[in-house]
């Protein structure tokens, strides 16, 4: 009951209206069998024995009246307790979302943490079947107690029969729970990757190729053998268990007759009236069935229980490095305080000292020993092979990977030692895989819903879009700065095309006003045009900054004030591109394999 | 019907087991509720004088039959079910094929991007559409054989009494079936709603996306809208909730007064005499289990009518694309003998796309020779993307004709043309299976071809670094080991995909230098004559230098060619074409420095 318990924690109401008609249902639902078994009594009793015509009409009246009662409050509780759960379930999907982006970069993305997250996902899905199973098993109790209230008073043993074999069905329960387990577990990942090849019906990015390379029938392959072991596996499964179900239900029967002969026999020797008969016989039916519902309930609480130890667990993965604020001490935290400070008056270096770093699931070394510094103001191009480390050189300056060895600083400051937002506000980052939301455009820039943005940020939103000569494109929208970007939102969404995109979020890297710009091959989808027009853009804004670019089009980044020739994660040479150009290297052999195309035809 | 014959259609391809799944379990849950209404009622009218041996014997033989039905009951629930959850997911499966071989141009049209997003929805879920039909099924034909038997007894307490349960039964159904209505058309109206829920939550799962909300610090604006929408979905559900009291308020009414008239008429009956007590068990008993049991029908048969209504989405969007591929592939077509590089002629070549009034391509005419290498240039949206998929048939052109070897492409039979084709496109993205596969993309492997489609991509070198070699599956979605490729590596994988095509004579080459470093670039240029060879070649690039390894240069803009020569005549023009080389050249020229003080690139151009 653990995770349960954790769970409904989370509720944002108190979860003591949650708990309130949750016992409300449940006690209707319990005593509504009751009734039905106990008033027929009377009535038989009044037929056979007594016969007053207005006691049995009033029996009648009363059993219908009071089966009335019961059906308006349970219903009345039901309804209220199926709201709060799905509140409730709505709240838990928002923080898994959370988590997702909180947890280790590095993880986000294996299969492992994929599984486990698509296994606390499904495990949500187990709260709905959570509410009824509570109300069935808080129902059952309060049958089961007035059901054996009732038979205790004819002879406490058949309470004890009734119960005994119902006791017989608890082993059984636990094999079904424990192929139920085996079954999610075996299925999960399966289930993920069938998915994943269905969602490639949808996904038009894959439609294409598939088309053109006669993709489809090893696609199809594919998703088929996931298909058979989903098959497999569930095939397994539910002969197994359908026979468990089927055993038990035999003892439920078996019982009955039990049950029945007994009353039988005390009828026959006129041990029992007709209108007691009627009554036990359907009073140990109820127990019987509500032991069973019982039973079957815990099994289901206790699956579920299990099923939300994966979203539990989920929540307890280790957060990224700095995300929960460590104390610092008190002359560390002026320091930082300096630090910032000065950073916002402009002047903002960095220092990278013999840097390691491999990836967490390889062996490889993608930087070695990496030592250089950037001084305030300067701008600084990385240059080299595809893989000489460029690109997880910027992440590990964005602190989504913390170095094997060595440090990064900024003015003097570990990257590490900065309070986690405050660092973020330090940089602009153009990612050559950057990604815009599909929210409102002005969201996209200002990060803040758009009713919270103030008019003093939408003037700077507006003078961002500007820098990147895209404000009259915005202004022409449907809705202007506020149009939202994609039809997600809404119909008359703009999809803005590659070349805007890349100016979109050039412009929201201006917005954000880092002191450190970082722009990773923000040109490779552009045509000459619009490339020129975006480099001398970006060099404009990086004026008075401290700038990173990264650029296979080294007539480009010529104009840097120092370049950086990176090989095999190390640094080969730095300088500016007319001192790196003297000698015989990487660089120059790398910038006259592009020049020597455009030499002059003479 | 014509919902429920394709569905057992389905179910007798599939899983024919399922059909007398359906008879047992009709049978055994038919005669179930009978056994524990009629023991007690043959009790009650014999008790007085039976020895115990009888009765042990009736409740005995009772419990038997009870146990065995009841077995087979439970049996078959969990067994029917995996077999439905088999034949779903062959329903899925067909939809996912069949949205893959439909024409693409489809996927231009929002509707039918809808239409397969209704159609996934009846078949994703085991509750919703298909499944929820099946599911149905099963305690459907049961409880019909068993109102039958309840409406037998009926009869026999009383005629008007039967119609008046039918009545109030009706009256039921109504209800019930208004309720579903209102839930079908308001989570339909909700569909958006839910929609952007999901797509929002997968945005913020999105690997891809991490890091730009992370470094934005955008989780709070995500969050606010996830946060709205959940207060939405709990809006709807409110309505419906409040709905479904205020029904099963009138309901419970309704009940009232049919049990006030049904016990009531009994109990009057009783008192004068015209039944005894074990009737008066048994009418109250039956009447009772056919009350229960006709709730149920009632539900199920509204369920079957609603459900059947979602499904038949999936049947009519099945139909068209089978329709659309059989007229494909009757209308054509004989296999054309092929040697040598194609031809290519495109002739006064029009495309306009859906939803827009502006031609995409106007009027383009144009010739490729055999064994000719064309380079296709201008700025972004000039057309250029849009002609490579009217080349590649993957959009009809709107008037006009491409003819390859003197017939339109559009006459030769489907696979014969993709297999003279070989593509590498622009925004091709990787599959998470083998290296080998990504570049096969099928089922067998032409081991030479394959081995020389490695070493003319450079592909081979980077497979060797991968810890399985060319087994080494690319991305982790699938497999913990797979690994991840950077763009320069990407390209050279999709240029090793588009060689591994031996038979194909006509090469169409999207930007596949954008992502490469400078000396992998030329590398692939002085590679570029080689794997050109024996084929007709197009090549797209904004690299314009790239461009004079080519013969021919085709210049688009606004849908139409408006200069063609080679690089040296395009520049002794001094037109548009000389203009954009001049743009990127003058860069790599000593001592020239595009203004960083003013971002207006594009005005000291015209200047």
């Amino acid at each position: 009951m653990r995770n349960i318990i954790t769970i409904l924690k989370f509720s944002k109401r108190s979860s003591t209206s949650l708990l309130f008609w949750l016992s409300l249902v449940s006690l209707v639902s319990g005593v509504r069998p009751v009734f039905y078994v106990i008033m027929p009594k009377f009535i038989l009793d009044e037929l056979l024995g007594l016969q007053r015509p207005q006691y049995l009409f009033g029996y009648v009246a009363f059993l219908c009246l009071g089966a009335l009662f019961t059906a308006l409050l349970g219903n009345l509780a039901e309804g209220r307790f199926t709201l709060l759960a799905e509140e409730l379930n709505q709240s838990l999907r928002i923080l898994l979302a959370n988590k997702t982006l909180n947890i280790e970069y590095h993880l986000s993305e294996s299969k492992s943490v994929l599984d486990m997250k698509e296994r606390a996902k499904n495990s949500l899905d187990f709260l709905y079947q959570l509410s009824p199973s509570l109300v069935s098993t808080g129902g059952a109790i309060v049958t089961i107690t007035s059901t054996a209230i009732l038979m205790i008073s004819w002879r406490w043993w058949l309470v004890i029969l009734v119960l005994g074999i119902s006791l017989l069905t608890i082993p059984l329960l636990k094999r079904l729970q424990v192929l139920e387990l085996d079954n999610s577990a075996r299925s999960a990942s399966e289930n993920r990757a069938f998915r994943y090849f269905l969602e490639l019906a949808v996904d038009y990015r894959y439609a294409k190729d598939l088309r053109l390379f006669v993709g489809v029938d090893l696609l199809m392959s594919r998703a088929k053998k996931n298909m058979d072991s989903i098959l497999r596996i569930n095939h397994d499964y539910f002969t197994r268990s359908g026979t468990l179900n089927g055993l038990i239900r035999v003892l439920v029967e078996i019982q009955t007759g039990l049950v029945f002969i007994i009353l039988g026999i005390n009828l026959l020797f006129r041990q029992l009236s007709v209108g007691n008969f009627t009554m036990l016989y359907g009073a140990s039916r109820q127990l019987g069935s509500a032991v069973s519902v019982l039973f079957d309930q815990i099994r289901v609480i206790t699956t579920i229980n299990l099923e939300l130890a994966f979203f539990v667990d989920f929540l307890r993965l280790p957060d990224r490095d700095g995300m929960e604020e460590t104390p610092v001490v008190n002359q560390q935290n002026v320091e930082v305080e300096k630090v910032l400070s000065e950073i916002n008056e402009g002047k903002l270096s960095v220092q990278v000292q013999d840097v390691s770093f491999r990836y967490p699931t390889s062996d490889e070394l993608v930087l070695e020993h990496l030592t250089f510094a950037i001084q305030p103001g300067e701008t600084v191009a990385l240059v080299g092979r595809n893989g000489a480390g460029k690109s997880t050189l910027v992440k590990l300056l964005c602190r989504l990977y913390k170095p094997k060895s060595g440090r990064i600083l900024i003015n003097g400051t570990d990257i590490w030692d900065f309070p986690l937002e405050q660092f973020y506000a330090i940089l602009s980052v153009i990612f050559q895989d950057f990604q815009l939301l599909p929210l409102l455009l002005s969201e996209n820039l200002g990060c803040k819903k758009s009713d919270q943005i103030s008019d003093d940020e939408l003037a700077r939103i507006e003078e961002a879009l500007g820098k990147s000569d895209m404000l009259n494109w915005a202004q022409a929208l449907p809705y202007g700065i506020h149009t939202p970007m994609t039809r997600l939102l809404s119909e008359e969404g703009a999809v803005p095309s590659g070349g805007q995109e890349q100016k979109l979020a050039i412009a929201r890297a201006v917005y954000h006003d880092g002191r450190l710009i970082i722009m990773d091959e923000p040109t490779s989808a552009l045509d000459p045009r619009k490339e020129e027009q975006v480099f001398s853009q970006m060099l404009n804004i990086s004026q008075n900054h401290t700038a990173i670019f990264i650029s296979h089009r080294l007539s480009s980044t010529r104009h840097a004030d120092r370049i950086f020739v990176l090989d095999g994660g190390k640094l080969l040479a730095e300088g500016s591109h007319e001192a790196l150009m003297e000698h015989e290297g990487l660089y120059r052999s790398m910038y006259l394999a592009q020049a020597d195309q455009y030499a002059s035809e003479q | 019907m014509k919902v429920l014959r394709f569905l057992f259609k389905k179910i007798r391809q599939y899983d024919p087991k399922m059909l007398w799944m359906l008879t047992l379990n009709a049978i055994s849950a038919a005669l179930y509720p009978f056994i524990w209404v009629f023991v007690p009622v043959l009790i009650l009218h014999h008790y007085q004088d039976w020895q115990i041996s009888q009765l042990i014997l009736l409740i005995g033989s009772a419990a038997v039959c009870a146990a065995l039905f009841g077995f087979i009951t439970e049996w078959l629930k969990g067994n029917y079910r995996m077999r439905m959850n088999t034949v779903r997911y062959h329903l899925i499966r067909d939809l996912t094929e069949a949205s893959l071989r439909m024409p693409y141009q489809n996927t231009l049209y929002p509707e039918t991007l809808d239409r397969i997003e209704f159609s996934r929805n009846s078949v994703s879920s085991p509750h919703q559409g298909a499944g929820g039909i099946m599911l149905t099924l099963l305690p459907l034909f049961g409880e019909i054989l068993a109102v039958l038997g309840f409406i037998g007894v009926l009869s026999a307490v009383s005629p008007w009494m039967f119609l008046l349960v039918l009545t109030l039964l009706i009256s039921n159904f109504l209800a019930y079936k208004k309720h579903a209505v209102l839930e079908e058309s308001t989570f339909k109206a909700a569909m958006p709603t839910f929609r952007q829920s999901d797509s929002l939550t997968a945005v913020a799962h999105d690997p891809l996306r991490k890091k730009d909300i992370l470094l934005y610090s955008a989780w709070n604006v995500v969050e606010s809208y996830l946060r709205d929408f959940a207060d939405k979905i709990v809006g709807i559900m409110r309505t419906l909730v409040e709905h479904r009291i205020k029904m099963n308020t009138v309901l419970a009414f309704v009940e009232l007064l049919r049990d006030l008239v049904i016990f009531g008429w009994l109990a009057y009956q009783f008192v004068n005499g015209k039944i005894d007590a074990a009737l008066f068990v048994l009418y109250t008993g039956s009447l009772l289990s056919f009350m229960v049991l006709m709730q149920s029908l009632v539900q199920n048969l509204v369920t079957i009518q609603l459900e059947s209504v979602r499904f038949s989405t999936y049947l009519k969007f099945m139909e068209e694309v089978y329709n659309q591929i059989n007229v494909e592939s009757t209308t054509a077509k004989t296999a054309q003998r092929f040697e040598g590089a194609a031809e290519i002629s495109i002739e006064d070549l029009e495309f306009i796309y859906p939803n827009s009034e502006k031609n995409a391509l106007s009027g383009l005419s144009l010739t490729i020779h055999s064994g000719e290498k064309l380079a296709l240039v201008g700025e972004n949206a000039a057309g250029k993307s849009t002609l490579i998929k009217l080349l590649c048939r993957l959009y009809r052109p709107t008037s006009g004709h491409i003819l390859m070897n003197g017939i339109d492409i559009w006459d030769y039979p489907e696979e014969q043309y993709f297999s003279l084709l070989s593509v590498v496109f622009q925004d091709a993205i990787t599959f998470p299976f083998s290296i080998k596969e990504n570049v096969t993309m099928g089922l067998q492997t032409n081991v030479l071809a394959y081995q020389i489609a490695m070493a003319q991509s450079g592909l081979q070198a980077i497979a060797e670094q991968a810890p399985k070699k060319d087994e080494t599956t690319l991305l982790r979605i699938l497999d913990d080991e797979g690994i991840e490729l950077s763009g320069g590596e990407k390209q050279k994988l999709f240029l090793a995909r588009a060689l591994y095509k031996n038979e194909a004579r006509f090469l169409l080459l999207d930007e596949p230098t954008a992502a490469l470093d400078a000396l992998a670039e030329k590398e692939l240029y002085e590679r570029f004559a080689s794997f050109t060879e024996g084929k007709t070649s197009v090549f797209v690039s904004h690299r314009l230098a790239s461009t004079r390894f080519c013969d021919r240069i085709a210049f688009l803009k606004d849908g139409k060619i408006v200069e063609m020569g080679s690089h040296n005549e395009l520049i002794a023009l001094q037109g548009e074409y000389q203009q954009l080389f001049e743009v990127q050249a003058r860069n790599y020229r000593q001592g020239s420095l595009f203004s960083i003080n003013t971002n207006t690139g594009l005005e000291t151009e015209h200047a």
